[in-house]
């Protein structure tokens, strides 16, 4: 009898200290906020701080920096005043756990700007949306652990995303669609969810729901990134030679396509700055192009699209990258110091 | 009406529903009336009727909670001797358990 009593407290016990360690609850507007600020960050800032609007690249990047950090400053107080409001009216507490749950959300944030700023300053540019959701999908998880089950479930799906995206080397141009896509419509979906009893009871509704989480995400994004590129038919119409296009004396007003053939010499102009040595102007970069290739000009100005021979539209933004693999200095005697750039131009296949 | 007391067990958490609010108390850190209410699924009465019963004996504290504006929330958090009283307790219930569970062993 007093064995069956004792166990049956224990069982008690348990059930209760399970559920207190899963008692943080995390509001619906936290995260509708975040993740329509992170996606709004992500579909705006880019064109809020245009290259053509600063002359100086340094101001450019600390000016959007500054402005996502105001931005995410901004939102993180109104939502701690939502939070609390909210708190005092249901007379709820804001446990330990959660205060210091804050704290990890306010660092991997913090840390997601410092990532963006320094890869403004030294490259890898193209894993920021990818490594955005796989830490923010960090920052899910960790909350789940001490929440609703469905934010850790929701949280692996993010990082798994991040990688993946990466691994397979998805275009980019999809890989930001698919992290707008995350935030702006998974976050909101999933603090619907989480108030769903049946989602956060049942293991299998878990599971088909981040199914249809993950399918709300990346059909639109596909589609979305599938509709983004070049009309084919639309700019056809106005496609002419490279020596077409030299004739004319003025700039057309509409877009055009120029052709330039295999081995059009490309002079490129070298602009290095930091006082220790200036361009050399009788000895000018030529690059010579290997295979056909036709440039969107918009008034005289490229507009970034460009395609190879017989192959898809490409957006310089999102298709081109360029890496400088090795850098080697040499003194000899005899010959004298030299500087040796090795550097590999990629695009879409 | 309380449970039937064992040997060495501790009477005041040796009792269904403060034992559970012990439990939730020790993982959650601190909670309202109203989270206890809604996590134990009593009345009021019965609830305030317990709470009152472990902060008499010192294992609960209440405290207000500071907000900037409305009526503070009253927080109930244990106390250390609270807190060592529960971890006894649970030492305990092991302990009558023990005899069963090595029996299962063997």
């Amino acid at each position: 009898m007093a064995a069956s009593n004792a166990s049956q407290q224990i069982e008690a016990i348990h059930a209760m200290m399970t559920t207190g360690q899963h008692s943080v609850r995390i509001e619906t507007h936290t995260l509708v906020l975040w993740g329509l600020t992170a996606a709004g960050l992500m579909l705006f800032v880019g064109d809020i701080f245009k290259r053509e609007y600063f002359s100086d690249p340094v101001t450019r990047v600390l000016s959007m920096n500054l402005f996502i950090a105001a931005i995410l400053t901004i939102i993180g107080f109104i939502e701690t005043r939502m939070t609390r409001s909210r708190r005092n009216t249901r007379d709820e507490s804001l446990s330990f756990v959660q205060i210091q749950l804050s704290k990890v959300w306010w660092l991997i944030l913090g840390l997601i700007v410092i990532i963006h700023l320094s890869m403004q300053f030294f490259g890898g540019g193209y894993m920021l949306y990818s490594l955005t959701m796989a830490l923010m999908g960090m920052a899910l998880y960790i909350q789940g652990l001490f929440s609703r089950q469905m934010l850790s479930w929701a949280g692996i799906g993010m990082i798994l995303l991040g990688l993946i995206t990466l691994a397979i080397k998805l275009p980019l141009q999809l890989i930001e669609w698919i992290a707008i896509f995350c935030f702006g419509i998974g976050w909101p979906l999933l603090a619907w969810a989480i108030n769903q009893k049946t989602i956060n009871t049942s293991v299998f509704h878990r599971f088909i729901f981040t199914l249809i989480w993950l399918s709300v995400i990346l059909i639109p994004a596909y589609t979305v990134a599938l509709l983004a590129s070049v009309p084919e038919d639309d700019i056809i119409r106005t496609r002419m030679s490279l020596n077409e296009y030299m004739k004319k004396e003025k700039v057309s007003a509409h877009k055009q396509i120029i052709s330039l053939p295999e081995g059009t010499v490309i002079p490129v102009k070298l602009n290095i700055s930091g006082g220790l040595v200036e361009v050399s102007k009788s000895a000018p970069l030529l690059l010579t192009l290997k295979t056909e290739t036709e440039i969107e000009v918009d008034k005289g100005i490229p507009t970034g699209r460009f395609r190879l021979k017989n192959k898809e539209w490409q957006v310089f933004k999102y298709d081109f990258r360029l890496r400088i693999t090795r850098f080697i200095s040499s003194l000899k005697p005899g010959r004298g110091p030299a500087i040796g750039v090795d550097t590999r131009i990629t695009v879409k296949d | 009406m309380d449970a039937p007391s064992l040997p060495d067990l501790d009477n005041v958490l040796h009792q269904p529903v403060r034992t559970r609010i012990a439990a939730y108390l020790t993982t959650r850190g601190a909670a309202t009336f109203k989270e206890l209410k809604q996590e134990l699924n009593i009345t009021d009465g019965n609830l305030d009727a317990h709470l009152k019963k472990l902060l008499a004996i010192k294992y609960l504290v209440s405290e207000k909670q500071a907000v900037q504006k409305g009526r503070p929330p009253t927080l109930y958090k244990l106390t250390p001797e609270g807190a060592h009283a529960f971890s006894e307790y649970i030492e305990t219930l092991k302990r009558i358990l023990s005899p069963i569970f090595s029996k299962n062993e063997k």
